[in-house]
């Protein structure tokens, strides 16, 4: 199953300061900081205080073309939780959140993540239609609906 | 016997058989400290029961670890706290000398027999004596043997890394993959008849293979990748950073390459795990690796 995905190089530290999220003083903190404590770089930028989940969500969404979807008050049925097992979610924070035909819908924090959706279409042998999310609301609902 | 690497027990065995020869012995015996345990276990005995071995040593436990020196009791010797000992083991007389390394008692050796009026020599003890410190060259010999094999990281046939090595680095990089959430591939290639193959063309040949298979392993995947012998007759790879599609993609230049040098007579299983996707530890992608292959 050869599929197309956007192919993005830019990073997405470079994305946030050309979107005037964060300045490039801020983003090369974030890189140093990210040098001795490891972790991602838009988890770094929140724990600094440079950006809220939510701004870099929006940005994705902006810069992609991804819809944002706030899953605070998203019901995600059983049926539709089972479609992806629980540590692959966790792994790549990303939750499905319903199903039409072929195509899985999955809310992702990092839509950028072309491996993770690659193996998502290897799972379910779904289309894969993807929105953003923020990592928190992510985690929040594979917690909330996973283990019901 | 010592130079061909056979296992500790059995030198200490043949040391034992020899001394009750040497000796005018109805009973020899050697125990080692168990560690774990916290007491002498029996490692080799001639002319005494286990039960009774068993037994000594677990009555006497740490105690026996403070022997300063040769405990003799025979026609001339009776000492005090050990004469009882010979009872014990079921025989009249007794020599019993600690064996030492670096200070620290780590067994026993001895001998027993059952005759009335009798005296250990000097030679009988000297004797004992020269045994007790083969015993220790070969303990400390089995030490450093284990040691080594701790530390040991390349395998020796392939110049590949080995399967212990493999193991923590797959952990390891599972870990670190997770963090940034990427996945994880793991490849492994298992030669199918390597035994047949052993039989019909001989060890050589199939070492000479299994080396000239590990050079294209290593060569056909990517610079980044760890590669290492994980079985007898399996080799396998981490894949850095690869998904199970990347893996696949992997695996697919993998037989064709291996397919040209290994020709008709070597048939080989390859498969593919990859994390998150089979498991999210080096065990549960080497298991399901395994479990492919078998099937």
């Amino acid at each position: 199953m050869a599929k197309f995905h956007k192919q993005i190089d830019k990073p997405l530290g470079q994305i946030l300061v050309e979107r005037g999220v964060i300045n490039n003083t801020q983003l090369q903190q974030a890189l140093e900081a990210q040098k001795h404590g490891g972790g991602l770089v838009g988890e770094v930028i929140v724990e600094l205080g440079f950006a809220k989940e939510e701004d870099i969500a929006y940005c994705l969404s902006l810069q992609f073309g991804y819809p944002y979807l706030s899953l605070e008050n998203y019901e995600i049925s059983q049926e539709i939780i089972k479609i992806i097992p629980k540590n692959v979610a966790t792994h790549y924070c990303l939750v499905p959140i319903d199903k039409i035909g072929n195509t899985l819908t999955v809310a992702m924090a990092n839509p950028l993540n072309i491996q993770a959706i690659e193996d998502l279409e290897d799972i379910t042998h779904c289309d894969i239609q993807i929105f953003v999310s923020t990592p928190s609301d992510i985690r929040g609902s594979i917690e909330k609906f996973s283990d019901k | 016997m010592f130079s061909k690497e056979a296992p500790a027990e059995s030198v200490v065995k043949l040391i034992i058989n020899h001394l009750k020869h040497l000796i005018r012995a109805e009973a020899c015996f050697c125990g080692l400290e168990d560690r774990a345990k916290g007491q002498f276990e029996t490692v080799a005995r001639v002319g005494i029961d286990s039960l009774r071995m068993d037994s000594f040593f677990k009555k006497k436990g740490r105690g026996l670890l403070h022997i300063k020196d040769i405990v003799v009791v025979d026609r001339r010797n009776k000492p005090k706290g050990s004469s009882s000992w010979a009872q014990e083991l079921g025989v009249k007389n007794i020599a019993i000398t600690p064996i030492n390394s670096k200070g620290r008692i780590i067994g026993l050796i001895g001998v027993g027999n059952n005759e009335d009026d009798f005296s250990f020599s000097k030679d009988d003890l000297e004797i004992l004596g020269l045994f007790a410190q083969n015993v220790t060259l070969i303990w400390q010999h089995e030490r450093l043997s284990e040691k080594i094999e701790e530390l040991e990281i390349i395998d020796y046939l392939t110049g590949l890394y080995n399967e212990k090595l493999i193991r923590t680095r797959l952990d390891e990089e599972i870990k670190r993959s997770t963090t940034y959430q990427r996945p994880c591939g793991f490849i492994e290639v298992e030669i199918a008849n390597y035994d047949d193959f052993r039989e019909k063309c001989g060890m050589i040949e199939a070492e000479k293979a299994l080396k000239k298979m590990a050079k294209a392993f290593k060569g056909t995947i990517r610079p980044i990748d760890i590669a290492g012998r994980t079985g007898p007759n399996k080799l396998g790879a981490i894949l850095i950073e690869s998904n199970q599609r990347q893996s696949q993609e992997i695996a697919e230049n993998l037989k064709e390459s291996l397919a040209e040098i290994c020709g008709s007579e070597i048939k080989l299983k390859f498969s593919v795990a990859a994390s998150p996707i089979h498991g999210v530890t080096a065990g549960e992608l080497m298991s399901f690796t395994q479990k492919s292959n078998n099937k």
